[in-house]
């Protein structure tokens, strides 16, 4: 005989599992753990979208065979199963694209193997992404080091001393990794300060979109939120540009531009 | 005058203050003529019928959620849209109209056949800079699916005599939006007037 609070709990799980739009996220949900799934019900019940994820997810579905989904929590978390992953962001980052590229660290965790994986499609910007996620990951102290000796020269371009005072001092300890040459951003940082979305001649969305993130990186306050928004809708522009080409390349044997 | 191609092409590379932007342009062939096509973006404001009361032009102070929700639609994606629904969308480039330019929305006449109503401010400011609302009515007995990414409407760019102050500056209310607003109505001079001569009535 159950308790009546537990048919209750039950009949909850079943409903919020009813109302999960894909069946890849309900098969994740399904393997969890009891006491884990109700969690991961309730954040994808209240979720709200990242509407700044859009180059974020691009990256993860580069990174990882198996899907993993955002879900709009108030900090953040991970659980995996074989059958893919579920990545909690505070929702009030949502709408920063720096932020969100955090969630690729997330992923990676502690595993070396997707850590550099993940530094191979962040390059210079990952650091200023784990500073801007609060992200207070296992391997951040080998990671900030490796950087910060690696761009020193860079350091105002990089905001190298504010992110110190998150980071810390280096450790003895640094990650083996060869960090890419700095895009230039420079153009972008001068279209964020004035008000538009960043782009390049003739209207086409950049073609590196580490460069649109570490112009934001130069950005605080007010001015940050602002200018999160234009950030974002150059990448996701650059994401459609490639798309068309793609397209046209399959269809018209033509490109677009 | 109607501002032609090449003209058009020379001012998108002009310095940042005097440039014509629009972006993401996906394809060179997006300017054609005298005329840029603009695509159909990602984000919509659906109307919803209120349970509490109407609309006020003159207040506009109620919970936005009570008649309005937010959606997003993915490039790929589609989204339907009911005889007589109104839906505000929004273009899926960034804009920058230079101060000496102003500049008309046009509805394809493709989708104008289908029933389909782009927009009916169709005016663009001198000096405007964001992506553009597009007001979508479906004017026709069949529901049609909209498709974010497809190019929906043309805008026709005239040159000025002298170029206008900047939009903010001359009381633009819509500055650098790059998703779609709700009307801002309530924020007209004018009612101040309106709301005195109310209260000087007998």
């Amino acid at each position: 005989m159950h308790r009546w609070q537990e048919l209750s709990w039950n009949l909850w799980v079943e409903q919020r599992l009813s109302e999960i739009p894909t069946s890849s996220i309900r098969r994740i949900v399904e393997l969890l753990e009891p006491s884990i799934r109700t969690v991961w019900l309730n954040r994808l019940y209240q979720t709200i979208p990242a509407t700044a994820a859009v180059g974020v997810k691009h990256w993860l579905a580069q990174l990882s065979p198996t899907p993993i989904i955002l879900v709009g929590g108030l900090q953040w978390d991970m659980v995996q199963t074989a059958e893919g992953a579920l990545i909690a962001f505070p929702k009030a980052l949502g709408g920063d694209p720096l932020a969100m590229a955090g969630a690729i660290f997330v992923w990676a965790g502690h595993d070396l193997v997707r850590l550099k994986a993940a530094l191979g499609l962040a390059g210079a910007a990952a650091l200023p992404a784990i500073w801007s996620a609060g992200w207070v990951g296992p391997r951040n102290d080998e990671l900030w080091t490796s950087y910060a000796t690696h761009y020193r020269t860079h350091g105002q371009n990089l905001k190298i001393s504010e992110m110190t005072v998150w980071f810390g001092e280096m450790s003895s300890e640094a990650l083996d990794f060869s960090w890419p040459l700095l895009p230039a951003f420079e153009p972008y940082v001068a279209q964020l300060a004035y008000g538009v979305v960043p782009h390049d001649p003739g209207g086409r969305s950049p073609l590196s979109d580490v460069a649109v993130l570490l112009a934001l990186h130069q950005f605080d306050g007010q001015e940050r939120l602002r200018a999160a928004g234009l950030a974002h809708k150059a990448i996701e522009g650059r994401l459609l540009a490639n798309l068309w080409d793609q397209a046209a390349g399959h269809e018209e044997g033509g490109k677009t531009w | 005058m109607v501002i032609g191609e090449d003209s058009l092409w020379q001012r998108m590379a002009l310095p940042l203050e005097d440039r014509l932007i629009v972006t993401p342009l996906l394809s060179r062939q997006q300017i054609r003529g005298g005329s840029i096509d603009v695509r159909l973006g990602t984000e919509f404001i659906l109307m919803k019928r209120s349970a509490r009361g109407p609309i006020d032009p003159m207040a506009m102070d109620q919970p936005f959620h009570d008649y309005q929700e937010r959606v997003r639609v993915e490039v790929g994606d589609k989204m339907i849209l009911h005889p007589n629904q109104l839906v505000l969308g929004v273009t899926l480039e960034f804009l920058q109209i230079p101060r000496d330019l102003l500049a008309y929305v046009i509805g394809r006449s493709s989708w104008g056949r289908l029933g389909l109503i782009v927009a009916t401010a169709v005016m663009v400011s001198p000096g405007y800079r964001g992506s553009l609302t597009l007001e979508l009515a479906n004017l026709g007995d069949t529901p049609v699916y909209l498709y974010p990414g497809t190019r929906v409407a043309q805008l026709v760019f005239h040159g000025l005599d002298e170029p206008a102050a900047a939009y903010p500056s001359s009381g633009g209310k819509y500055t650098g939006p790059i998703g779609p607003e709700f009307s801002k109505l309530a924020l007209d001079q004018d009612w101040d007037a309106i709301r005195l001569m109310a209260e000087r009535q007998p």
